[in-house]
């Protein structure tokens, strides 16, 4: 089996304003910088279990919120002026039909679950497009997606679609795109589970998730903290 | 004025030239030996250049500059923070707040780490931390605890000696009782956190 990964990237706010991550976090550390230095980079490291690497992700939010008590953070796809991605990493090759299987899933969540308004000013920014990904020393890191760290479930539902997109193409032999084909995204996306005959035992809760997450009207406009069950600082 | 590289005797132009350790190498030979730290923009050996997650070299200064060891690398994960994410995700599809979490610890210690998983998920979470002794039976309770763990202890150890620490919401237990009076030591921290105790 294969292992995924991700770098996630937020915005900081201190009483409700702007602020640049560099003042609060240093560049390396896995709550660290994105290249701008603005932006705070969440390297959680990798797992096979989209569940397991959910919760190292809590793990290092929890350490950037003690750090820094007196944080909001922001997740989405543009927030502040600033694009912000959720790069979704693989130990896998780009072989192009796990690319297009990524475009197909993560991005019909997307559709679903993501602001629009944020999805497109990103991709005007030239960052977010269909099919971006990077070779690297480990497999591959596909950079499509937004920052998913709005709240923990998000956070599983997606690197659970993530885990099984590659899984329907590597394992089940699956064409993402001919099964979506005109299926408007919430359809394509409740039907998922019956398309894939692989569902690893760490993808249930996902699968699960993501049928009420579906229904649910997501506001993108907020701290991600107490979705994660931090305090905020008084 | 001509030079050679000091790896392949290539000639090179004074243009040509890459210097490192005040030695000229052509361009080939340079790449592969030495590169540029991205924050100072020293020359750095390949074999001593330190690399961050975005595969970018940095000398041993910067990156120790750059870096905070403190923040949890790659952490490891068990089933009470698989329970405890899966509650706090659900939870929050149903628009309530996770109140539950797993104990702090120093995960250094290979038995407190068994302690927290058998405590498993509690309503106010407390560190839990090691004392270094011998062969004695101890435990040291924070200011704040230590009224609701001298009412207890009889209870799940009653020979064990209480003393008074420092800080919050703090349970220090000595080596000896980690390692032989598990059973008890994970009921009295159940016990323990169950108590709503004032900060």
């Amino acid at each position: 089996m294969f292992t995924i990964g991700c770098d996630p990237e937020l915005i900081c706010h201190r009483n409700g304003r702007f602020v640049p991550a560099s003042d609060y976090f240093k560049a390396n550390s896995s709550f660290g910088l994105d290249g701008c230095e603005v932006t705070a980079e969440i390297r959680p490291g990798y797992s096979e279990s989209p569940v397991d690497l959910t919760a190292k992700i809590f793990q290092i939010l929890e350490y950037g919120h003690e750090k820094a008590p007196d944080l909001e953070f922001y997740a989405g796809h543009y927030v502040n002026d600033y694009a912000i991605g959720g790069h979704t990493h693989f130990s896998v090759s780009p072989a192009s039909e796990v690319i297009s299987a990524l475009d197909v899933v993560l991005g019909s969540l997307s559709d679903c679950i993501d602001p629009r308004d944020q999805r497109l000013k990103r991709e005007r920014t030239g960052y977010g497009k269909r099919g971006a990904y990077r070779t690297k020393g480990y497999g591959f890191e596909y950079r499509t997606p937004g920052s998913f760290l709005l709240c923990p479930s998000v956070t599983l539902v997606h690197l659970t679609l993530a885990k099984l997109a590659v899984v329907g193409v590597k394992e089940d032999g699956l064409n993402f795109v001919e099964l979506k084909k005109r299926q408007r995204s919430v359809y394509f996306l409740k039907n998922l589970k019956h398309f894939l005959h692989t569902i690893p035992d760490d993808c249930r809760e996902g699968l699960k998730e993501l049928d009420i997450l579906l229904n649910k009207k997501l506001d993108w406009n907020q701290d991600i903290l107490p979705n994660w069950g931090f305090e905020r600082a008084a | 004025m001509k030079m050679s590289c000091s790896n392949c005797n290539e000639t090179l132009s004074e243009d040509e030239v890459r210097w490192a350790f005040d030695e000229p190498y052509c361009d080939e030979c340079f790449d592969h030996r030495y590169t540029h730290c991205t924050n100072c923009d020293s020359v750095i050996s390949n074999d001593y250049a330190r690399y961050n997650r975005n595969d970018e070299a940095y000398c041993d200064e910067c990156f120790c500059e750059e870096d905070d060891p403190d923040c949890p690398d790659n952490p490891d994960v068990d089933e009470v923070d698989r329970e405890h994410i899966i509650n706090l995700s659900r939870n929050w599809l149903k628009g309530e707040i996770e109140t539950k979490r797993p104990i702090y610890i120093n995960n250094k210690d290979y038995l407190l780490k068994s302690i927290r998983e058998k405590v498993g998920l509690v309503e106010d979470p407390i560190y839990v931390f090691g004392l270094k002794d011998k062969d004695e039976h101890l435990i040291s309770a924070s200011p704040n605890l230590i009224e609701d763990i001298q009412e207890i202890i009889p209870f799940y150890l009653p020979c064990v000696k209480v003393l008074e620490g420092y800080g919050i919401n703090r349970l220090g237990i000595s080596h000896s009782l980690r390692k032989s009076n598990l059973k008890e030591v994970v009921d009295l921290i159940k016990a323990l956190t169950s108590i709503k105790v004032p900060a």
